[in-house]
């Protein structure tokens, strides 16, 4: 423990880069929900009809009216420029249709380059005009009998993220993403330097205990710091189910430590990790199947992803903190946890078995926080 | 500009390279590696068959007719049909359904009296892409079933005078990706984003290494000590490998969209190539600056490690904080993006299209002229060495 505490490395990427990648991260969706997508509209209809709806456009939250041009090709170089996500294409004669009774053709284009974008403009603006569509309804009525509501009304509901933000979606995962990999560095950094010093990495078995556990508590105090201070601090769903979320945590940092120790047995220089981590955490992140479907995912990938603590790790912190999962129902990651705990660890106890010579003075030493580790500091 | 002093440079960072399989594997196998895994994950472009629980407590012939629809969808497949809301949510909870259709008992009677009912589509709203993928779907699946519906009961029973178009219809297409395909989105994001976090640790390694070893002496009296020479040299044979694999990931998706360039590929691969120069010119400064290996990867990996987030490409940035705005714009990644976008997609004018190019270029410059210059008085400062 001490020898963490008081290796500068150690410390910034374990303590400092995590307090600081918990605020700054967040901060890219702290908005939550989107609002102000630009769009544009053309309006060849001219009439008192077609200004309303246009009016209303402009009152919806996640659209913000860049202009109103006289054709297609005008709008089109708009979404090019790069000025605005989506074209609402109001056509002539759309007034004169309505009052007839016969229906107003509208036509919505979004910019597919940017999908997620994209569709929030086209949400925003079908919002819009659903609510003018049903004033136009009343209009009609007065003269031409009031239409049958559809036999089939759909209520949407999101559950869990009721406010269907993007950064609650996103960020919990991202969490439990970034207390593996800073725990991957930690270690790494810590087997590397043993190995730049002693050229070995040869651990007692109390001191390999005593390391992962030191590990395990500062990874344990990482997420439930996520979990609670950082997700009550964002207003992100939490707490669903504490007891079982610190189950499922506590087999998850220690398949990370495992696993850490078992990766982070082969590096040999301390610089090797931080560039491995870095270029390696997006695809870690997708793998985990949070916001690419498992079931849209190749199968051979769904198992290798399997074998990164990651993968069960992200899902089963997401289902029991923000679905509010009960243990059966992340049963199956709890198991893969436990499975990647014994095997990783058994890998590391192997790859830091203690030489035969040099067995028995670490016997000895009983007392493994200060001598196994403060060794390090010399 | 010193050409025998730039190729001195390039030629002892090849040679170490050759001899550091792990330095040589971030530039080469590994980034490639990652690409190729995303490209993999990716492949089946939109998702389909995504799986839902029905709660039918009407079992009629309109919610039978119903559950057919929803089967028929290809984005979805019915995978239980569980007796109670408090079982299908357990099954989505469990994540074993992403989205949940209640049909309330006594729906056939309510349309045949009323003409009118309610259904309640419930959907993962934590698992935002397959979540939202299935609510889409079902609006779908239902509305063509209230259509049928409206023709032929309503019709029947309340006479065609009350069958009556919605006043409004509005079509909506998507532009320019009209298949809505998330691996041409996604690998558009990533393949870029992975291949400049590379480059940028990668050259960090490259500049740090010669402080931490403390043989910078070495590296500039090998370049005959000239120092923009030979830092330019160093950087030259990462820039034209990532250009190389930048320009394969576009040609992937350029293949996979079987539509061709809008724009200009060339503008694509210049963007691309001053995208990594800018890396390379940020990785310099970041080393000059710090002065030390690990605190310069550091500053690497929050810089270009969340660039992707702050891009503002996957969640739009209005509305966003201003300093989460002020970070995007200074981050090159985003920049690129905006030229992509651009080019391949959208087939802007050229005039559009400076500004991204222009501000890659600014990169360069700004992190390039300072890293120089603070790289410099590292470079004589014995104490600037061999810190870890």
């Amino acid at each position: 423990m001490r020898a963490i505490a008081t290796d500068r490395v150690a410390m910034l990427s374990l303590v400092g880069a995590l307090v600081l990648y918990s605020f700054f991260y967040p901060a890219a969706y702290q908005h939550q929900v989107a609002r102000d997508l630009p769009l544009v509209v053309v309006n060849l209809d001219h009439s008192s009809m077609s200004r309303e709806l246009i009016r209303k456009l402009d009152a919806v939250q996640a659209i913000h009216l860049v202009g109103i041009v006289e054709s297609m090709p005008a709008a089109r170089g708009v979404v090019e420029a790069g000025e605005a996500e989506a074209v609402l294409s109001i056509p002539a004669g759309f007034e004169r249709d309505i009052l007839r009774g016969v229906q107003g053709q509208l036509a919505l284009f979004g910019n597919g380059a940017v999908l997620g974008r994209a569709s929030i403009a086209m949400q925003g603006a079908a919002l819009a005009i659903t609510a003018f569509g049903q004033e136009v309804a009343l209009q009609q009525a007065q003269f031409m009998g009031i239409p049958a509501s559809p036999p089939l009304r759909l209520i949407e509901r999101p559950l869990f993220n009721t406010v269907e933000g993007y950064g609650s979606s996103i960020v919990p995962g991202v969490a439990a993403l970034i207390v593996q990999q800073s725990l991957l560095i930690g270690v790494a950094v810590m087997a590397a330097t043993r190995r730049e010093r002693y050229g070995k990495l040869r651990l007692s078995r109390p001191g390999f205990f005593g390391i992962a556990s030191a590990f395990s508590m500062i990874g344990m105090i990482s997420l439930l710091y996520f979990s609670g201070l950082i997700f009550w601090f964002q207003d992100y769903p939490r707490a669903g189910n504490l007891s079982g979320l610190l189950l499922a945590g506590a087999l998850f940092i220690s398949s990370v430590v495992a696993f850490a120790l078992f990766c982070g047995s082969f590096f040999r220089t301390r610089e090797r990790a931080f560039q491995l981590i870095t270029i390696t955490s997006l695809p870690l992140f997708f793998l985990s199947n949070l916001s690419w479907p498992v079931e849209a995912t190749p199968d051979i990938l769904v198992y290798a992803a399997q074998l990164l603590p990651s993968t069960a790790g992200i899902n089963a912190v997401v289902k029991l903190n923000q679905m509010g999962a009960r243990l059966p129902e992340v049963f199956s990651e709890l198991v893969k946890l436990a499975v990647l705990t014994i095997f990783y660890g058994s890998l590391a106890l192997w790859r830091y078995r203690p030489g035969p010579a040099k067995h028995g003075s670490y016997i000895e030493n009983r007392d493994i926080e200060t001598v196994t580790m403060v060794s390090d500091e010399d | 500009m010193s050409m025998r002093a730039l190729r001195a440079s390039a030629r002892r960072e090849i040679r170490f390279l050759r001899n550091s399989p792990w330095d040589l594997a971030l530039a080469t196998w590994i980034p490639c590696l990652l690409m190729i895994v995303m490209a993999w994950l990716f492949s089946s472009a939109v998702p389909r068959e995504l799986p839902i629980a029905v709660v039918d407590l009407d079992q009629s012939t309109t919610s039978r007719d119903v559950v057919r629809h929803l089967q028929a969808s290809p984005g979805l497949t019915v995978a239980a049909q569980p007796e109670s809301l408090q079982s299908a949510f357990s099954l989505a909870r469990a994540l074993q359904v992403y989205g949940v259709v209640l049909i309330p008992g006594g729906t056939e009677r309510d349309i045949q009296r009323t003409g009118s009912a309610s259904m309640v589509s419930y959907f993962n709203a934590s698992y935002q892409v397959a979540g939202q993928a299935v609510a889409r779907d079902v609006d779908a699946a239902v509305q063509a079933v209230s259509e049928k519906l409206a023709i032929t009961e309503v019709a029947l029973s309340r006479g065609p005078a009350n069958v009556r178009a919605a006043p409004i219809s509005v079509q909506s297409t998507v532009l320019f990706n009209p298949g809505r395909s998330y691996e041409h989105f996604l690998l558009g994001l990533l393949f870029p984003a992975i291949l400049h976090m590379a480059m940028c640790v990668a050259m960090v390694g490259a500049f740090g290494r010669e402080l931490r070893d403390a043989s910078i002496r070495h590296w500039l009296r090998d370049s005959d000590d000239r120092l923009v020479p030979a830092i330019l040299g160093k950087t030259v044979p990462y820039f034209l490998l990532f250009t190389v694999y930048g320009v394969l990931g576009l040609l992937w998706l350029i293949a996979l969209n079987g539509q061709g360039v809008a724009g200009g590929f060339i503008w694509l691969v210049l963007g691309q190539a001053l995208m990594y120069l800018a890396y390379a010119a940020i990785a310099l400064l970041f080393v000059a600056v710090s002065r030390n290996m690990v605190s310069a990867l550091s500053m690497a990996g929050l810089y270009a490690g969340t660039s992707l987030a702050f891009s503002g490409a996957t969640f739009p940035l209005q509305g966003a904080p201003w300093f989460t705005r002020l970070w995007s714009d200074l981050l090159p990644y985003t920049a690129y993006l905006k030229l992509q976008k651009q080019q391949l997609d959208m087939g802007s004018t050229l005039t559009v299209s400076i500004w991204p190019l222009a501000t890659m270029l600014l990169f360069v410059l700004v992190a390039g002229i300072v890293g120089v210059w603070l790289l410099g008085y590292a470079a004589r400062d014995p104490a600037a060495w061999g810190r870890r």
